[in-house]
């Protein structure tokens, strides 16, 4: 059982006016329980109007979106329930923060799932905890905090509704390269510590390519590729037109191995492609060795 | 919900309406406007109407995109209407308990009611066929003669300019806010009176702390390219007037003397 399913989803903005536009058109796939899967896409794709109807902001215009093979899109589905378990964390998120301290501002999602003042501050503690804030930063102004901190803080308030499905959209743009990494890093922890699905969207192909199990690319609102991360970026030639790329050591290795070097190409990260050039390069020796 | 609100909207489209010069628009409405309150009789309602339909087939901008705008005033129309029938003395028409409805109540009511619904109409189809830049370009030019008074329209031109480009910016940002918010299980859509009003906080602290930033970056950029004021600047596409809005300023007058013989002679 696919813990999310889209089938034929369609999804038109302004529909029946001169500003009308076509979001999603005819996008399936289903998602496993604990995959970690990346949605690529250039600019306007429909990536995140994608993001957006896993829990229910957006109603599709057609088509169905099951969460637990109940359909989400019918009437009188609860959607407040839904929400809360499945979460997403938006575009620079920390411009939503709006509580006095951090702690508040974490125990709001939990509040409002009807929670307890006392199980909702241990939410927010184990939320806070997760993502590496520490404790003598609860009670700052949430607006005190560095860029960084402030988006970590606005994760953990959508982690500390416990969700089973955590989405975030772009997490680490406009972050310098040092938070970029802690942010991605916190993820792939929360990941592997809770087990909960992951769904991200980023522009980078590289961090893609170092924590997606699986991809999912979009463009024009279409769903155009859904597979493993070097199977996607194997197909470069066609992410290029669609104004994608792939990572910089799958272009290494092809180029490499059209020189002739008997190299695998399904190589995405640095330190593969090093492991891979050293293999070869001790192959070698060993050969003209024995020679 | 939010993206219906459609006060200060612009439909793309070409028509001789969209062309014409902005100055030549704000006249016409404003004489409109005057037009639609000055009329007492029958026929020359017939006139308004058949010179507001000429111009909304002109403009090619759909009659429900107009009417659209009426909807937001509806109780305002609705109460408007129901104060002239009750309150005006005159002979009696029906009673419901100690109010008493008069035919002369009638007669105003329904003339407020057109009144008001045309003045939104009117003014609807000047900004859905005017850009924001447009008309505060015509609003500069056209009160230039007010800057000998030591009055800065430059810089009032310039203020309502940027004031409505914010509009559309900062309901994009209150709709993710809201979206963001309803992600962590905030709900502002049930409860009474007070628990919506608390509802809403979580919306606006965001949103004044996001507007101030934008603001801030705004005069920063501004400052930057070395703004300072009217004094010396020029356009890219300076104001000045064409054959048709020559035509038009005729058509204008026509009409205002047409609306004011038939106002002197019934």
């Amino acid at each position: 059982m696919s813990q999310i399913r889209f089938e034929n989803v369609n999804y038109i903005y302004s529909g029946g006016t001169t500003f009308e536009k076509q979001a999603l058109k005819d996008v399936s796939f289903a998602v496993e329980s604990g995959s970690f899967i990346g949605v690529i896409g250039h600019t306007g794709s429909g990536k995140s109007t994608l993001i957006q109807h896993m829990n229910g902001l957006i109603r599709p215009t057609s088509g169905k979106i099951y969460f637990h093979d109940e359909d989400i899109t019918a009437d009188g589905y609860k959607k407040k329930e839904l929400r809360s378990k499945v979460g997403i964390v938006f575009q620079y998120p920390e411009y939503q923060l709006f509580e006095i301290d951090v702690l508040t501002d974490v125990a709001f999602g939990p509040k409002n799932l009807g929670l307890s003042q006392e199980e909702s501050r241990k939410r927010a503690i184990d939320a806070l905890q997760l993502v590496g804030i520490k404790e003598e930063q609860y009670t700052l102004s949430p607006f005190e905090l560095s860029g960084g901190q402030k988006r970590r803080v606005a994760i953990a308030g959508v982690l500390a509704m416990q969700p089973e499905v955590l989405i975030l959209d772009e997490p680490a743009a406009g972050l310098d390269p040092g938070s970029r990494k802690e942010i991605l890093d916190t993820i792939v922890h929360l990941y592997r510590e809770t087990g909960m699905t992951v769904i991200l969207s980023s522009h980078s192909m590289e961090d893609m390519a170092e924590y997606a199990e699986r991809l999912l690319v979009m463009n024009q609102g279409e769903l155009v590729m859904d597979g493993l991360p070097h199977e996607i970026f194997g197909r470069y030639k066609e992410l290029e037109k669609m104004g994608l790329s792939a990572p910089k050591m799958t272009y290494l290795m092809h180029s490499l191995a059209e020189k002739g070097y008997d190299l695998s190409t399904d190589i995405l990260t640095v330190s593969d492609a090093a492991e891979e050039i050293l293999n070869l390069w001790r192959k070698t020796r060993m050969e003209d060795g024995e020679k | 919900m939010i993206r219906d609100i459609t006060i200060g909207q612009y439909y793309p489209q070409s028509s001789v309406i969209h062309r014409l010069d902005p100055r030549v628009k704000l006249l016409g409405t404003v004489l409109f406007v005057i037009s639609v309150f000055l009329i007492h009789s029958v026929p020359a309602f017939i006139i308004v109407t058949a010179a507001m339909a000429a111009l909304i087939a002109l403009s090619k901008v759909p009659v429900s995109f107009m009417l659209k705008g009426l909807k937001s005033i509806f109780m305002i129309i609705l109460l408007t209407f129901c104060f002239s029938l009750f309150l005006t003395p005159g002979d009696s028409l029906f009673k419901i308990g100690f109010l008493n409805a008069t035919v002369q109540g009638l007669k105003t009511g329904l003339y407020m009611v057109m009144r008001l619904s045309y003045l939104i109409i009117g003014s609807s189809l000047m900004t859905l066929t005017t850009t924001p830049n447009q008309l505060t370009d015509g609003l500069e030019k056209g009160l230039g003669c007010l800057n000998r008074v030591h009055v800065p329209v430059h810089e009032v031109a310039m203020m309502m300019s940027i004031a409505l480009r914010f509009i559309p910016i900062l309901l994009e940002e209150m709709d993710r806010i809201m979206k963001a918010q309803q992600a962590r299980g905030a709900d502002f859509e049930s409860g009474n009176l007070i628990q919506r009003a608390k509802g809403l906080v979580p919306l606006l602290v965001p949103l004044f702390i996001a507007a101030i930033r934008r603001a801030n970056d705004l005069a920063m950029a501004m400052e930057a390219r070395c703004y300072h004021g009217g004094q010396g600047r020029t356009k890219m596409k300076p104001l000045h007037y064409e054959k048709r809005d020559r035509m038009a300023y005729l058509l204008m007058a026509v009409y205002m003397i047409a609306i004011c013989v038939l106002r002197g002679v019934m």
